[in-house]
Parts: C-alpha cells; sequence; structure tokens
C-alpha cells in the first residue's frame, strides 16, 4: 500500500467503524444512534435506489422509505459479517428487485425511466446516454424475470459493484453459492444480449 | 457464441487495482471474446454515472423514525397465528356442526344451502351472543377491498357452552396474502358444510334456529371485530405497503373509536406526519398539535420539526420560528438541527 492511499483507507476504516458502533447503538433501541445512522447511510442509499430502478421511477421515494425501515428493523440481526453500508445496501436491493418484479407486467410495456418524448429531443452528441439508459434498462428488466437470489446478486453485483465477496458476505451464503449465481444470471444476460440485435451490433460480438 | 465461464476475480482485482500484467492479459483477451462481460463492464460504468437524484433526505429519515416509533408498540399485542386461526376455525365449525345436528340447526342450514330460496330482506341478528360492529355486510372479496377500512384478523371468540351460532372465524377480507390464507378458511366452511347432505329435518325448530335459518348465509358472514391494536396494526401496514388513503382512513376510524387508547397518541403524531406529506398541513397541524398536548414523549422530536414543517407551509412565519426554536431548545442534538437553523436564518432575513 502506497503511503498516498494509506491515509484514505484509514479514514474509510474510521467511517466504518464509526457506523458500525452506532448500528450496534440503534439495535438497542436508541433513537439518536437510529437517527445519525438513518442519516448517514440515506444518500448510499437513495442513490442504490436509483440505480436499480432508475431515476424516475414512481416507486423511488416509497423504495428508499421501506429500505430505511427495514433496515431499522433488521439492525437487530446485523452481526457484523459485512459493513453497515453492505447490510443496507442489500436491504435496498431486495426492496427495490420486488419492486421490480411486482412491477414486472407493467413495465414490459412501459419504462417510466424514460421519457420518450425527451429522448426525441436529444441531439446526436446525446446518443451515448441513450444507450446507456438502454443498457441499464436491459438490467434492471432481466432483474425481475431472474429468480430472486439470481437477481438480488446482479443487482449488487452488476448494479451496485460490489465484488464476489462482498456479495457472500452480506448476502450470508458461500462464495461458490455466488459464483454459480453470478454465472447464471450472465448466461441470462448473454440470452437477452443475443436477442437485442441492436445491443449486438454495439458490442460487436465475435460469434 | 458468448463463452459462460468468466473470469469474476480478475474483474474483481481490476475494480481493486491489485490485478497482475499477466492477470490483465488473461482478463483482456476474455473480454475480447464475451460480449456479456464487455457489457457487465460497460453496464458498471453507466450505473456508476448517474447523477444522485433529488430526494429529501430529512424526510425519508424522519418517516422511518416516526414508523419504528409506531412499530415499537405493534409488538404488545399478541399475534394471530394463522395455524392457531385455522385450527380455531375447524374447532369452532365442528363445535357448531355437533350441536347444530344435535338441535336440528344444520339440517336447517344444509337444507338452506342445498336448495336456495330467495333470501329474504336482512333482518337483526338479535340472538347472537356478540355484538355486532358495523360492517358485518357480506360484500364481495373486490368489493370490500374497495369499501372496506384497512383488514384486521381477529381471534374467534371461544365457543359458548349454550348450543348458539358462533360466528366461525372473525375476519375481514383482505388484500393481503397472508390474510387471504385466514379469510379463505371462512370461505371454506359453508362447503364443508354442504358435504353431509341427504339429513331429514325432522326436528322442530327452535326460535334461535330460525333466527340463523332466516339468514341465508351465518356461518358466512365474519363478523369484524375491531380493537385499537388491530386498527393501529392495520394502518400502519396499510402505510407501510403506501396505500395513504387506507392508512388515513384507519387511522381516523382508531381515533374515533378509541381516542383514550394508548396507540391514539402515536396515531395522532403519525397520522399528523402522513397528512402533512399529502399535502393538507392544517389537517396535520390539528393532529401535531393533539399529540404534543398529550403525555407520550417517544416521538415528540419528530413532531415538533412536523410541526414547524406544517407551520411551513402555511406561511406563518412567526409560528415557525417558534417552533423550531422550542425544537431546538428541546433537542439540541436532533437530527433536525441543521434543518431548523437553515429555517430560522432564513425567516430572520426576511423582512
Amino acid at each position: 500500500m502506497t503511503d498516498a492511499v494509506r491515509p484514505l483507507n484509514d479514514a474509510a476504516e474510521r467511517r466504518r467503524s464509526a457506523l458500525a458502533e452506532l448500528a450496534d447503538r440503534a439495535a438497542t433501541g436508541d433513537t439518536e444512534a437510529t437517527g445519525q445512522l438513518l442519516k448517514a447511510l440515506a444518500p448510499s442509499m437513495i442513490r442504490s435506489a436509483q440505480q436499480l430502478l432508475g431515476a424516475s421511477h414512481a416507486d423511488l421515494d416509497d423504495v428508499v422509505q421501506q429500505s430505511l425501515i427495514g433496515l431499522v428493523q433488521a439492525l437487530p440481526s446485523f452481526r457484523g459479517e459485512c459493513t453497515v453500508h453492505h447490510f443496507a445496501s442489500r436491504i435496498v436491493a431486495r426492496t427495490a428487485v420486488a419492486t421490480r418484479r411486482r412491477g414486472h407486467v407493467r413495465l414490459d410495456r412501459q419504462d417510466d425511466s424514460v421519457d420518450v418524448d425527451s429522448l426525441e429531443r436529444l441531439p446526436d452528441s446525446n446518443t451515448d446516454r441513450v444507450d446507456a439508459e438502454r443498457r441499464r434498462d436491459l438490467v434492471r428488466n432481466l432483474m425481475a424475470t431472474l429468480p430472486a437470489e439470481q437477481a438480488e446478486t446482479l443487482a449488487l453485483r452488476i448494479v451496485l459493484g460490489f465484488s464476489l465477496e462482498e456479495v457472500a458476505t452480506s448476502t450470508g451464503v458461500p462464495l461458490n453459492t455466488v459464483r454459480s449465481r453470478v454465472r447464471l444470471a450472465k448466461t441470462a444476460l448473454k440470452k437477452r444480449i443475443e436477442a437485442d440485435p441492436r445491443l449486438l451490433e454495439a458490442l460487436e460480438v465475435e460469434s | 457464441m458468448i463463452p459462460d465461464l468468466h473470469p469474476e476475480e480478475l474483474f474483481d482485482k481490476a475494480a481493486a487495482g491489485t490485478i497482475t500484467a499477466s492477470e490483465q492479459v488473461t482478463l483482456d483477451a476474455h473480454l475480447a471474446s464475451c460480449a456479456a462481460c464487455r457489457f457487465e463492464r460497460e453496464v458498471a460504468l453507466d450505473f456508476a454515472a448517474m447523477p444522485m437524484p433529488n430526494l429529501d433526505v430529512d424526510r425519508l429519515v424522519s418517516n422511518a423514525l416516526t414508523a419504528r416509533a409506531s412499530e415499537n408498540l405493534a409488538p404488545r399485542r399478541r399475534r394471530l397465528n394463522p395455524a392457531f386461526a385455522v385450527a380455531a376455525a375447524l374447532f369452532a365449525f365442528g363445535s357448531f356442526a355437533a350441536v347444530g345436528q344435535w338441535s336440528g340447526v344444520l339440517p336447517r342450514l344444509v337444507q338452506a344451502f342445498v336448495a336456495p330460496v330467495p333470501a329474504p330482506a336482512p333482518t337483526p341478528t338479535p340472538a347472537l351472543t356478540h355484538p355486532r360492529p358495523k360492517h358485518t355486510t357480506v360484500v364481495p372479496h373486490e368489493e370490500a377491498e374497495a369499501v372496506s377500512p384497512p383488514p384486521v384478523v381477529e381471534a374467534p371468540p371461544p365457543p359458548p357452552p349454550i348450543p348458539a351460532p358462533m360466528p366461525v372465524v372473525a375476519t375481514h377480507p383482505s388484500p393481503s396474502p397472508a390474510r387471504h390464507q385466514v379469510a379463505d378458511v371462512s370461505a371454506a366452511v359453508p362447503s364443508a358444510a354442504r358435504t353431509p347432505v341427504a339429513v331429514e329435518d325432522t326436528t322442530p325448530p327452535i326460535p334461535v334456529v330460525r333466527v340463523a335459518t332466516a339468514t341465508p348465509s351465518p356461518v358466512v358472514a365474519p363478523p369484524v371485530v375491531l380493537d385499537a391494536p388491530a386498527g393501529f396494526e392495520a394502518a400502519n401496514q396499510a402505510r407501510l405497503r403506501g396505500d395513504h388513503v387506507a392508512a388515513i382512513a384507519g387511522y381516523r376510524q382508531l381515533l374515533a373509536t378509541w381516542p383514550h387508547s394508548p396507540e391514539a397518541a402515536l396515531t395522532q403524531a403519525t397520522l399528523g406526519r402522513l397528512l402533512l406529506d399529502q399535502g393538507d398541513p392544517v389537517a396535520a397541524l390539528r393532529h401535531l398539535e393533539a399529540y404534543l398536548a398529550g403525555t407520550d414523549l417517544s416521538l415528540r422530536e419528530e413532531v415538533l420539526s412536523a410541526r414547524a414543517v406544517a407551520f411551513m407551509h402555511l406561511g406563518r412565519g412567526p409560528d415557525e420560528v417558534a417552533a423550531w426554536k422550542l425544537l431546538l431548545a428541546q433537542y439540541p442534538r436532533s437530527i433536525h438541527v441543521a434543518r431548523a437553523q437553515a429555517r430560522l436564518e432564513a425567516l430572520n432575513a426576511a423582512p
């Protein structure tokens, strides 16, 4: 580790410890600690929910709200196997995936996160943005159709950027199970990509 | 063809910056041939590049704390085990069937179900040993969902020693799957009642029997027995699933029916907050101040904050200033301090 990186890691470690301590106090019913913990975690939870659902999804606010409440309810079961941040992210992922699955039928016909009018007005220089949204939607829609465990793994791994080990510790399953779920999710992802000629072309698949 | 095996560990190492040169070569070679992994890499960057949404963190945190405080009260109420409900329903039905057979009620009921006659006008059922609450009208499930207050499941009362018809399960049709389970039991009872057919009714009718048979659905009609904890929990559930209309109706019903119950205080706070979020600061203020007038302190900090926000929405500057100052004085370490100070500064700057 370089000297430049060490202070950053130390700061991150201190922050993790502070959150863990807050979580311990909150788990015992300390209202002040609960408030501080939620305030500290809420921005990242909001961001995770937005990534999983889309920026203008109608249920974004509700999912964040449910996740915050779910976090408070789940704190007594938190044993510190993963960071508080990952614990919170997993709760958001589960809530968002469940919401996405409930709305799957509707979302098959209509995607709230894409404003068609605004897309039509986009100049050519913004086609990257459209493509990015298209890719994100493919993953989100895939999550709504996969089995719950695979969808959660996909959400944590691809959308929220967890490592394999982080997925394993935060979901409490063996690393090999995570590998298996990622593989299955990617197989499904592959089928989706292969069914989308535009994506195939964009990715320049060598068949 | 896209390969199915992907070097996930190498992706992690690349993300952590710990990948070696030889591993990087392996990873690049895989990426060159695997569209799924290329896609994954690209979409991960897409997700990371999303801008932060503009949600009100204070409001969300405050709501979560309110919900937590509300739910702290809920576990005091003994929850009805679905298995117990089923067993109790079967026991109650068994008792009813045995007594009915003995007294001649059942043959008449069977007759009523096997050869239904046009239903007479609904008549009161004075012979029931338990008072019937308001919502005893049998309505189709969908209609019940539309018109009923939040659903509540209650334990069936114990069977009395005398041969009087008993409500089988005190349930109310509910949209939640867990409650469907119990509701389905009562829905299944009529078909069970049809099973022992071909029983001749030779016994003369007893007055209480006539009351039961006069209404063709005494076994189906599930009287709803509400109490304050049940109403509170049902309204909370409605709120948590986002059904704010049902939640508000449930909280209001609780306040109207059990204004002095322990749940009423928390209901004032929760309903006030909910109405505030729904854009009704006038009604919200009424409930928030009702809470503050009580003795419960568990939500005082949140309610003081919500009250100040309500004043803000109403444009009542001096009241808002006083409300924020009260909050700061009583809760100097509140999570609302920053907001309170910001608002006070803004209001002081105003002419």
